[in-house]
């Protein structure tokens, strides 16, 4: 072996040209962090969000009826096939309502795609894939991304007809089916529902308590004499994974009524206007930390609270108030397997009486409409199928009936956004053997307010910051409110206050990182 | 020989596709992410990004949180598998009877997947109907259920037991081998020189299983690194991100903030991890080679 040889080893010559490929990958890195700096498309101006929430406002406010249209629809002159994107839920169901939309509209197929459980981030790898499903679901977040980048289409753009199910939609929910950008209808309704004040009646009529609470006032005061009389050692509980956002606007709603133009965390231009003492974000954490920390009728364990955990806590009777639980789930707190069943129901948002829901909608894809006419035919034949009224699974806004909202509510107990199939009697007669009092709800339907997805818009990062309403991870907000529940945080007024402010910052930055 | 090499490949190809399919092809993708800008959430279209996403890494506070959460959550598991695992090895080795269906107990947490175990935990520990807080109560340790997965360092510590309970056997089956393939002689050897039982273990027992053990560590290290689904099932990273180890971050990041440039520069910084981590157990390996000292 030469001397040469020895110097270069195998060893040495590799770590050489390691370093220098980790050192060319550094070097590449930095130089394009600092030199192809690329301009950032910042897409919404604030001037741009004040008009469009203007827009909304006015929209609803003056009209909801749009010029007279005719509502047949031309036939198709090709075969299309429409793709609908579900999650996984009511798998079977969906399948059923494409096979009976297929027999009676032989000119088109509608086939379903599960998204799975992950939904949201399946739905968009799609759109970032370039190929999104024609129709599917949207949840409040969705809805918002996909208007934002202009993904979905407002199905008003092409058939102005739509306008007329928001006659039909309860007050306090139509904002939510106007896309904030354009004005316009964006989907008809899948399902929606109040988050309502779940109590258990026989906890309260045990210990001497003659009415469900008025006020929050009185459901501390409820709850401090159901823990003293042993009935319960934790009476409030509440949804916590998926519920958090609403949580709070409950609360806060209690305090507040809502009047136009009513705001509770940002202003028009997206300012926190939470992060100061006495504001209503204030004066709700100090009232639930005061039941944790002071009063002992709220676990720290209410963190662990996901659906079914707190609709099989009412339904056990470990706990027996819950300020916002999905509608749907008193009859699951009263299935006959629960110990306390028949004694879950609902009073009205303690305080104002409004509350906030949940609601989703249909939405399709600007893809699909970009696809031709008959693509758009098609896919709002679908959309009247499963959001709105029909007779034979053909669209007949004039007499038809809300046929897949039937189908909802009559087998699941599923509720609606609109006042035909929520007042329809068979309807209410299956709500009453869920164990759901229908009047009680109905009276919560009419006190409905859309603030919580409109304070005063939603944004791409809204989701990030509070937590998503569908999805169990993610979030800055939660896990820095639950410092107070482990004890990181007092419940002192200055805590809450740097709480607040710290999250502030948080959302200044998200906004500042989204270029707006 | 050119033909030879040849059908050296295609005998390769069904081995190299899924490797390169599902290994190399997303990591390099990974890799072009992390030095993207790409977040599905806003209207902006991907584009170079330098090393924007690590320097905005090294910023985040909870990045920050969920490394030290995975250090945390490394330093309390791996010592324990790494122990109970021999204990469990050195027990298994022992001729006694019932000593077969004892090994077949040790290997069952192996064979019930990942997320079905995380929900018997969870079930286990629940504040309001979990098992734990029963037998607690029954037993008079405490009065009152708690809620144990809303307290971090329990919340922490449950994890880690679920983590534990799945990664103990593999470690355990790689010392039992180790275990019984010490020749006997060195026994016989040890006792006839005097050596007590502490003394045989140490001599022959560990100095011969010193290597498995290594790899025992590079394992449960490894997987203390990759640990998700107890994560995921049990705490979602609570209470206040106190679990949020760095995949449950790079899965938030990734699945629900849509944030594919962060998570693809996660995914790179853990895979730099897992080579230094091998590479300096390895190195321990190497120079810790076995010399029997009799």
């Amino acid at each position: 072996m030469s001397g040469q040889e020895k110097v270069v080893s195998r060893r040495k010559f590799l770590g050489a040209v390691g370093g220098l490929a980790a050192a060319t990958v550094v070097g590449w890195g930095l130089a394009g962090y600092y030199a192809a700096q690329p301009p950032r498309e910042v897409v919404r101006t604030v001037t741009q969000t004040q008009t469009v929430t203007q827009t909304v406002t006015q929209t609803v406010g003056v009209t909801t009826t749009p010029p007279t249209t005719t509502a047949t629809l031309p036939p198709l002159s090709k075969f299309v096939d429409i793709e609908w994107g579900i999650w996984s839920w009511g798998v079977e169901l969906c399948n059923d309502n494409a096979r009976i939309f297929n027999e009676n509209n032989t000119d088109m197929k509608l086939h379903v795609t599960d998204l799975g459980a992950n939904y949201m981030a399946n739905l968009f790898a799609r759109y970032a894939a370039g190929d999104p499903p024609d129709i599917y679901y949207a949840t409040p977040d969705i809805a918002y991304v996909v208007q934002y980048r202009k993904w979905a289409a407002d199905i008003e753009d092409y058939f102005p007809e739509a306008r007329r199910y928001l006659d039909d939609i309860y007050p306090g929910m139509r904002e939510f089916y106007i896309n904030p950008f354009t004005g316009k209808v964006h989907g008809l309704c899948y399902w929606a529902g109040p988050y309502v004040f779940a109590y258990n009646k026989r906890h309260l009529s045990e210990a001497g308590i003659g009415a469900p609470p008025k006020n929050y006032e009185e459901v501390a005061e409820q709850a401090r004499i159901i823990k003293q009389k042993g009935i319960c050692e934790y009476p409030i509980g509440a949804l916590w994974s998926w519920g958090f956002p609403a949580l709070w606007y409950n609360i806060m709603l209690g305090y507040h009524e809502p009047k136009p133009g009513t705001r509770f965390l940002f202003d028009e231009d997206l300012n926190p206007i939470f992060d100061d003492r006495g504001t209503p974000f204030f004066e709700a954490i100090k009232w639930l930390l005061e039941r944790v920390v002071v009063d002992k009728t709220i676990s720290p364990g209410i963190r662990e609270y996901d659906e079914s955990g707190i609709t099989t806590a009412l339904g056990s009777g470990t706990v027996t108030f819950c300020p916002n639980l999905p509608d749907y789930d008193i009859a699951g707190a009263n299935v006959p397997e629960l110990k306390e069943s028949g004694n879950i129901t609902m009073c009205l948002n303690p305080g104002t009486g409004y509350a906030v829901y949940h609601p989703t909608n249909y939405s399709t894809s600007t893809r699909c409409m970009e696809k031709g006419r008959d693509n758009q035919i098609a896919v709002w034949r679908v959309m009247q199928f499963l959001g709105g009224k029909t007779t034979n699974a053909r669209p007949d806004f004039e007499r038809g009936e809300y046929f897949v909202c039937n189908r909802l509510i009559r087998q699941y107990g599923v509720t609606s956004a609109y006042r035909p199939v929520m007042e329809d009697p068979t309807n209410k007669e299956v709500l009453r053997k869920l164990k759901i009092d229908p009047d009680l709800l109905l009276a919560q339907y009419e006190k409905l307010t859309t603030i919580l997805w409109r304070d005063p818009v939603l944004t791409p990062w809204w989701a990030d910051w509070f937590s998503s309403p569908s999805s169990e991870a993610g979030g800055r907000v939660k896990p820095k409110f639950e410092e107070f529940l482990t004890g990181a945080r007092s419940y002192s007024d200055a805590d809450i206050l740097n709480f607040l402010k710290e999250i502030a910052e948080d959302w200044k930055r998200a906004k500042k990182e989204a270029g707006m | 020989m050119v033909s030879k090499t040849a059908t050296l490949f295609i005998c390769l190809i069904p081995a190299l596709t899924p490797l390169f399919l599902f290994g190399f092809y997303p990591l390099t993708y990974a890799f072009y992410l992390s030095f993207t800008f790409y977040n599905l959430k806003t209207p902006i279209e991907p584009y170079f990004y330098g090393l924007g996403n690590y320097f905005a890494l090294s910023e985040d506070p909870v990045f920050i949180r969920a490394l030290q959460a995975t250090g945390l959550f490394a330093l309390i598991t791996v010592p324990l598998i790494t122990l109970i695992s021999l204990g469990q090895a050195l027990l298994l080795a022992s001729q006694f009877k019932g000593v077969k269906y004892l090994q077949v107990l040790a290997l069952l947490p192996w064979g019930i997947p990942l997320v079905v175990s995380s929900t018997v935990y969870r079930l286990f520990f629940d504040f309001n109907f979990g098992l734990f807080n029963d037998l607690m109560v029954k037993l008079g340790v405490i009065n009152q259920y708690v809620s144990w997965l809303s307290m971090p360092w329990s919340a922490l510590f449950i994890v880690a037991l679920a983590h534990i309970w799945v990664n103990t056997p593999l470690p355990t089956l790689l010392i039992l081998a180790g275990i019984q393939s010490i020749p006997k002689e060195l026994y016989e050897a040890a006792y006839i020189d005097g050596a007590k039982t502490f003394a045989r273990f140490k001599m022959v027992t560990w100095n011969w299983l010193r290597p498995i053990m290594l790899i025992v560590l590079v394992y449960s290290s490894l997987s203390a690194l990759w640990c998700f689904d107890p994560i995921y099932v049990i705490t979602a990273g609570g209470p206040a991100d106190f679990t949020k180890l760095i995949t449950f971050y790079t899965y938030e990041k990734m699945f629900s903030y849509l944030n594919f440039g962060h998570a693809g520069a996660i995914t790179i910084l853990i895979l730099g991890l897992t080579g230094l981590l091998i590479y300096a157990y390895f190195r321990a390996l190497r120079l810790g080679r076995v010399r029997l000292r009799v």
